[in-house]
């Protein structure tokens, strides 16, 4: 800048000075004429000095002149200025920036004594709350001694136990502050979760799993409060592919584009018939050949190899029920015997219907309803129920059926309308085998918001009644 | 005679002198014509070092002692549950009857389960041990734990886990215990 400026008053003040020197060139032709008339010999001296006194006078006569002079000095001086400023400026902008550099540094010490300062503050009060609390235990543990080593009245005995209290509570509370407190709840937090799950689980295996659904007891879904849509319409969605099924998809597009695939394929089609006209023809003289080795043949064939009933029924049991489990099954009716043989005996239709089916209620009251009418009571007393075993699986119709037997010993007693026994006695104790005919009720008979198929009793069958000495 | 005699009484103290003819009165001269040895005999040092009950013996006394204590305990508990049972106008023959029954059918149970359980960890401490070699205090808590997982493996995976652990706490806890017994009773 200041050197652009120096070229620009230099070049400014070299105008005037050139047409000066124009001017001064006619003024010296004027002085060569007079002085080849007058002095030869001193002809060179004489012309510096006219040169010299013509430009004095020009500056003395001429005001601009003067005033480019003054300029230039003026602009000198202003030179000196724009250095001096130019120092003055360098000399504050490394000041300020020294003592930006000072500033930011002396913000740093302070953020991080301050960051400092708040850790001490923190660490020293939880230091503080661990010394209280242990000081609170030792002082708790000094008034015990202190207190069953002097004797005092019952005043002060009591006062002395309601402080111990006092304390007692204020050692818990602050124990649960800093128990409360958030960073030393966030050390223990994991651990504390891991434990808990570990407790439930383990409650839930000692338990022996109640979530589990009942095979025999018809529970309904909980109601549904939200919307229900009335829209039946049907819509075609694309199945997801997965990478190598795309892949392969692209791999068999390839193939087919080369002729010799096309020409393969175009020429499997007849070998597949044929080869499937072959077989049908050796199947049919197989199973219509009157040769009695082959029927033995098949007759050993569908005896080996052809399903059981009972596998045939556990095949449908699991399709409509795909948690059917038969040990829980079995655990299930042992304990719906005794409520169902109570009611049985007592005639008691509300409580068998829970367990069983129409055709067995309506055959226990007429029983009732005859025994009742000629005069017979039964006083049944359920003594004892063995273990219930599983009997015979298979399908009636197009329902499944579990047969399970189980025995009982029960007391034998008939009594007439008077209350005098007419059979057995009061201690008479016969044992009676059963057989239960369980047989599954399909959802859509529960009703319409039954999911799953329960389990009824269809027919009870007593058998082999004997004394038991 | 006399010297050869005395010799041979003296000289082996671990074998005792074989007369074939001791019980009868015949009159042979020729005496003491074999040596028999009085202990076991073992090719290797090592082997006569060990205490230990073979595989089949383990599995057998842990299975019995198991189903004793089972059937012990749930008939006990079984009578107590009986005679909490009885009711008003009961006779005498109907509480023998309700005790014997609920005994009988608790400790048929619960000595059922105790054997199986007996029977499970014999097989596997005896597998254990005849892999690794060792009988310690961690062949026992694997056994337990093996014990554990396979009597509950048709329930799930998740009770599995959780009998397998309980067995292994189980069992290491019953061996310390019994080493501790040992060390402090002195008997």
């Amino acid at each position: 800048m200041a050197s652009r400026k120096l070229v620009r008053d230099l070049l400014i003040t070299k105008q005037p000075l050139l047409q000066q020197l124009v001017h001064q060139r006619r003024v010296g032709a004027r002085l060569g004429l007079l002085q080849g008339n007058g002095f030869a010999s001193h002809r060179r001296f004489s012309v510096f000095s006219e040169f010299s006194k013509k430009i004095r006078g020009e500056a003395d006569s001429n005001p601009e002149f003067q005033k480019t002079v003054k300029e230039f000095k003026e602009r000198a001086e202003e030179l000196q200025g724009v250095k001096e400023d130019l120092k003055v400026r360098t000399k504050q902008t490394t000041e300020k920036l020294y003592k930006q550099g000072q500033g930011v540094w002396t913000e740093a010490e302070s953020v991080a004594k301050k960051v400092s300062s708040s850790v001490k503050d923190k660490f020293s009060a939880a230091t503080e709350e661990v010394k209280e609390s242990f000081k609170l235990g030792k002082e708790e543990s000094a008034e015990s001694a202190s207190s069953s080593g002097t004797g005092t009245t019952e005043g002060e005995k009591q006062q002395q136990q309601s402080g111990s209290t006092e304390e007692q509570d204020t050692f818990f509370g602050k124990f649960k502050s800093s128990i409360s407190s958030p960073k030393l709840s966030e050390a223990f937090h994991k651990p504390l979760d891991f434990a808990k799950k570990g407790l439930d689980i383990v409650k839930d295996e000692l338990r022996g799993n109640p979530s589990k659904r009942k095979h025999l007891e018809y529970t309904p879904p909980p109601p549904f409060t939200g919307e229900r849509s009335t829209r039946t319409e049907m819509v075609i969605m694309p199945t997801k592919q997965s990478k190598w099924q795309k892949k392969w998809e692209s791999l068999r597009e390839k193939m087919q584009g080369y002729p010799v695939f096309k020409r393969l394929s175009g020429m499997s089609e007849p070998v597949v018939n044929k080869s499937q006209e072959i077989a049908e023809d050796v199947r049919e003289k197989w199973e219509t050949s009157d040769n009695p080795i082959v029927h033995k043949i098949q007759d050993m064939n569908e005896r080996i190899f052809e399903e059981t009933g009972s596998a045939s029924t556990y095949k449908e049991i699991r399709r409509r029920d795909p948690s059917f489990s038969l040990p829980d099954f079995v655990s299930e009716i042992q304990e719906a015997i005794r409520p169902v043989l109570n009611a049985y005996s007592k005639g008691d239709a509300k409580t068998l219907k829970k367990y069983c089916s129409k055709e067995l209620i309506e055959r226990c009251t007429a029983e009732h309803r005859a025994f009742t009418s000629q005069g017979y009571f039964f006083d049944h007393k359920l003594l004892h129920v063995s273990e219930v075993d599983i009997q015979e699986t298979k399908m009636m119709g197009t329902t499944p059926v579990i047969i399970v037997r189980f025995q009982t010993q029960e007391i034998f007693c008939v009594r007439d309308q008077d209350g005098k026994i007419k059979e057995g006695g009061q201690d008479t104790i016969h044992t009676v085998y059963y057989d239960w005919a369980m047989q599954q009720v399909d959802a859509a008979e529960l009703g319409e918001d039954a999911i799953y198929p329960i389990w009824r009793l269809r027919e009870m069958l007593r058998a082999g009644v004997q004394a038991l000495i | 005679m006399a010297i050869n005699r005395s010799s041979d009484h003296e000289s082996d103290e671990n074998t005792r002198l074989y007369h074939p003819y001791q019980n009868y009165q015949v009159p042979i001269k020729s005496q003491y014509l074999y040596k028999l040895p009085t202990s076991p005999e073992f090719l290797f040092t090592e082997e006569s070092l060990k205490q230990r009950r073979s595989w089949g013996e383990n599995l057998t006394f842990y299975t019995g002692t198991g189903y004793l204590a089972g059937s012990v305990a749930g008939a006990s508990a079984g009578i107590f549950s009986g005679i909490k049972s009885f009711e008003n106008g009961d006779t005498t023959k109907l509480k023998i009857n309700r005790i014997l029954n609920s005994s009988g059918q608790a400790g048929r149970t619960w000595g059922n389960r105790v054997g199986i359980v007996g029977l499970i960890y014999a097989g596997i401490e005896s597998g254990v041990v005849a892999v690794t070699d060792k009988d310690d205090v961690w062949t026992s808590v694997v056994a337990g734990l093996g014990t554990g997982a396979v009597f509950r493996a048709a329930r799930g995976v998740r009770s599995a886990a959780v009998a397998g652990a309980f067995g292994g706490i189980a069992a290491g806890a019953v061996v310390a215990g019994k080493q501790v017994f040992k060390r402090y009773a002195h008997i």
